[in-house]
């Protein structure tokens, strides 16, 4: 008896509490009642039927009573399925994003380093044609050679660098935006109720 | 027999039983699974809707020897909205039945 009610008490757990209560009551009180009339357990079960279709028949007849409106809001206290759902969405919009934007920055701030060392040889050139420009190039020497040797380093190594982490820069970026929209989305939905 | 189906009807049985007497859930469900064959369970939603639409009223009485027994009573809209399915029942089976015997 117990195992019965314990599962239909779950089942239906969603179901505002005063209405669970009452229809709760209602089952214990067939079984008490069945077990004075001489059945057992187990008949009793039986007759009554198959809890989790049961209870999928309760939630029914509850929803019938008091449906939902077209726009998703529902009137009446809002089930815990709900509230968890809107607990998960904010913290996700206070702790998540604001990290993920953080990602976000260091990997266009690795980019921008990136194009740094593209353009290094560039600076430096402009620095010879221009040297009271405010431009600093590799070490701070009069060695031309080996300022262009590090410039021309940089530029390689920034090709490279590029070349093999461009599709992963690309793919986080796209991850992001999708993430963002999905975020921001919830706000949405909530602004328009 | 689909639940579904049976819904309809089971209104007709538990409205027209407590038609002339009142019951408590337990004889209330016991009659009807005699006319309908139903898992039971079923039941105790229905007579909650039933009440909630104003068709059906309770009554609580202390028993003796079980749980504290609710009655349940039907109300005027009650008995409109009972001979309302009754009449809709009798139009839907004799239609039914002469296109079945067709067939």
């Amino acid at each position: 008896m117990n195992k019965y009610l314990s599962k239909l008490d779950w089942e239906i757990r969603d179901l505002p509490p005063s209405y669970k209560a009452e229809i709760m009551n209602d089952y214990e009180n067939h079984f008490k009642e069945g077990l004075l009339a001489g059945k057992t357990e187990s008949g009793i079960v039986y007759e009554l039927g198959d809890a989790e279709l049961i209870a999928k028949n309760i939630i029914a007849e509850y929803y019938t009573e008091h449906p939902i409106e077209a726009d998703g809001s529902e009137k009446g206290p809002v089930s815990f399925g709900k509230a968890l759902d809107m607990i998960v969405n904010v913290l996700n919009l206070v702790i998540a994003v604001p990290f993920v934007f953080c990602i976000h920055l260091v990997v266009i701030s690795l980019y921008i380093s990136v194009f740094a060392m593209l353009a290094a040889p560039v600076f430096l050139l402009i620095k010879l044609f221009f040297p009271m420009l405010p431009i600093t190039v590799g070490f701070n020497t009069d060695i031309i050679w080996l300022n262009v040797l590090i410039c021309v380093a940089l530029a390689a190594a920034g090709h490279i660098i590029l070349r093999k982490f461009r599709k992963y820069g690309t793919a986080f970026f796209k991850w992001a935006s999708g993430y963002y929209a999905k975020s921001f989305r919830f706000i949405d939905s909530k602004r328009n109720k | 027999m689909d639940v579904q189906f049976k819904k309809g009807l089971l209104e007709l049985c538990v409205l027209g039983i407590v038609y002339d007497r009142d019951c408590y859930g337990y004889e209330l469900v016991e009659k009807v699974s005699e006319i309908i064959d139903i898992s039971r369970g079923t039941l105790y939603p229905l007579l909650k809707r039933l009440q909630d639409e104003r068709f059906l009223e309770y009554y609580i009485l202390e028993s003796s020897i079980g749980p504290p027994r609710k009655y349940y009573r039907i109300t005027p809209e009650g008995r409109e909205y009972f001979s309302m399915q009754r009449k809709e029942w009798y139009n839907i089976s004799n239609s039914l039945n002469k296109f079945l015997e067709g067939v």
